[in-house]
């Protein structure tokens, strides 16, 4: 194994918090308010729900080989050329989810923090932080999440609490107006994003502490954090309505800058921002951590590090080439990436589940046949 | 952008690829150079403006038909 950290399960199911909570509060209401309108938050729980079954499917899946990471047991059970080809494939997701995410918060700051400042120069300075985080190792970047966890909940905390005031129950009738179709329709943006792309996860499932752990933590961190989208869509529909929520391109910002107590608490909204650095920076982490591994583990390298700085620049370039305007942007999260996250998040690893319950089945009959 | 790239080009063959050379780990030190050589280039097409394709032009078209269907079965 080229990755000779370990973290414990307590540290995984933050790191799945944080990754599920990630770019997915920034663009989700916006998707679900605009497909399943005031029920966007039953799209919510519907999706978190599929969710989580997605999680137990993957905690079915790394536990069969508990001491290899995804990539390492689809070349094992697919043969040397399709599975490096389907290694590939998982690659190219991880890399271009990196890219994704940069972009999301490259597009967050500068439509709202900084809007002269270029592009390229957030994502730079993001690129550096997280190259020198994953050449620190998977230890320190799950430390790391341990460390901002309290500062994610308590701006949460204060983000929920402050916003009470201005809740009004009536924006979220009629309830079920929208019927089955359209609520299935918004939950595809909540699967998409972030349980799919939780298949990243499956890259650090063997560091991940005692195995008979992982699926409890694997499913506790993408509990929480489904609940806190459910939550802030909700919030969004009672305090913003849904028209307005689905305008938006972060809807949950526009949350923020609602909290107004007295003529002293107005104007913190980005504090509020502060939880979606964290929460992205991490998702940024992991995805850029398990592409850099993959990729190493794939062409049989001694180490990653040697990879980091040539991806980060990949990433970089990618992460402007990708899409023009925001409103390709939306099209795409909307109408493609559930599909193209159902067939590597799912469909892949579900053929590569298949192949590795066909090849324990071969070692069982072939073990119980007496010897010729 | 350009520059900078290049500087960080400059830097990863000074520090890191000397250190790669010196432990005599060829393979690591090829893939990385092919891959920062890789990354340079297209730096610097785009830096000569010119047209990079796009990842997810190809997406679209390989995903288009289908997201059309299911979408719509969906309305």
């Amino acid at each position: 194994m080229i990755e000779k950290g370990k973290i414990n399960a307590r540290q995984f199911a933050i790191l799945t918090l944080l990754f599920s909570m990630g770019s997915a509060i920034l663009i989700v209401p916006s998707a679900l308010t605009a497909a399943a309108k005031q029920d966007g938050w039953i799209s919510a729980i519907v999706g978190v729900a599929a969710g989580i079954s997605l999680l137990a499917f993957y905690n079915a899946l790394g536990s069969r080989h508990p001491d290899l990471t995804l990539i390492e047991y689809t070349e094992l059970l697919l043969g040397k050329w399709v599975g490096k080809i389907v290694g590939l494939l998982f690659f190219s997701f991880f890399l271009l989810l990196s890219a994704l995410v940069l972009r999301n918060v490259g597009d967050f700051i500068t439509t709202i923090v900084m809007p002269e400042t270029p592009i390229e120069a957030v994502h730079l300075i993001l690129l550096v932080a997280i190259a020198m985080g994953v050449g620190l190792g998977l230890e320190v970047i799950a430390r790391s999440a341990e460390i901002f966890l309290p500062w994610v909940m308590v701006l949460l905390f204060f983000l929920i609490v402050f916003l009470f005031p201005q809740i009004e129950m009536d924006r979220i009738q009629p309830v079920f107006e929208s019927g089955v179709k359209a609520i299935v329709r918004g939950s595809l943006s909540v699967i998409s994003i972030p349980y799919l792309e939780l298949v990243v996860f499956l890259m650090i499932f063997p560091y991940a502490g005692k195995p008979h752990r992982r699926g409890a933590a694997l499913i506790k961190g993408g509990l929480i954090g489904g609940a806190v989208l459910v939550l802030i869509t909700m919030l969004c529909v009672f305090v913003l309505g849904w028209d307005f929520a689905s305008r938006h391109t972060f809807p949950s910002y526009t949350l923020a800058k609602k909290i107004q107590i007295g003529e002293f608490l107005q104007r913190i909204e980005v504090l509020v921002a502060i939880i979606w650095f964290l929460t992205i920076f991490f998702k940024l982490a992991l995805c850029f951590y398990a592409s850099v591994l993959g990729l190493a583990q794939l062409l049989k390298m001694n180490a990653y590090r040697p990879l980091i700085v040539p991806c980060a620049m990949i990433v970089l370039l990618v992460s402007i080439v990708v899409y023009p305007n925001i409103v390709y942007f939306r099209i795409f999260a909307s109408e493609i990436w559930p599909f193209y996250a159902l067939t590597i998040g799912f469909f892949l690893p579900l053929l590569v589940w298949a192949a590795s319950l066909i090849r324990s089945a071969d070692d069982t009959a072939s073990k119980s046949r007496p010897p010729a | 952008m350009i520059w900078i790239v290049l500087a960080a080009a400059a830097c990863v063959v000074r520090f890191d690829f000397v250190k790669l050379y010196r432990q005599k780990q060829f393979k690591d030190l090829s893939i990385s150079a092919c891959l920062l050589g890789c990354a340079v280039t297209l730096f610097i097409l785009r830096s000569a403006r010119v047209p990079i394709p796009d990842p997810l032009d190809w997406i679209n078209a390989v995903y288009k038909p289908a997201s059309k269907i299911i979408l719509s079965a969906l309305s």
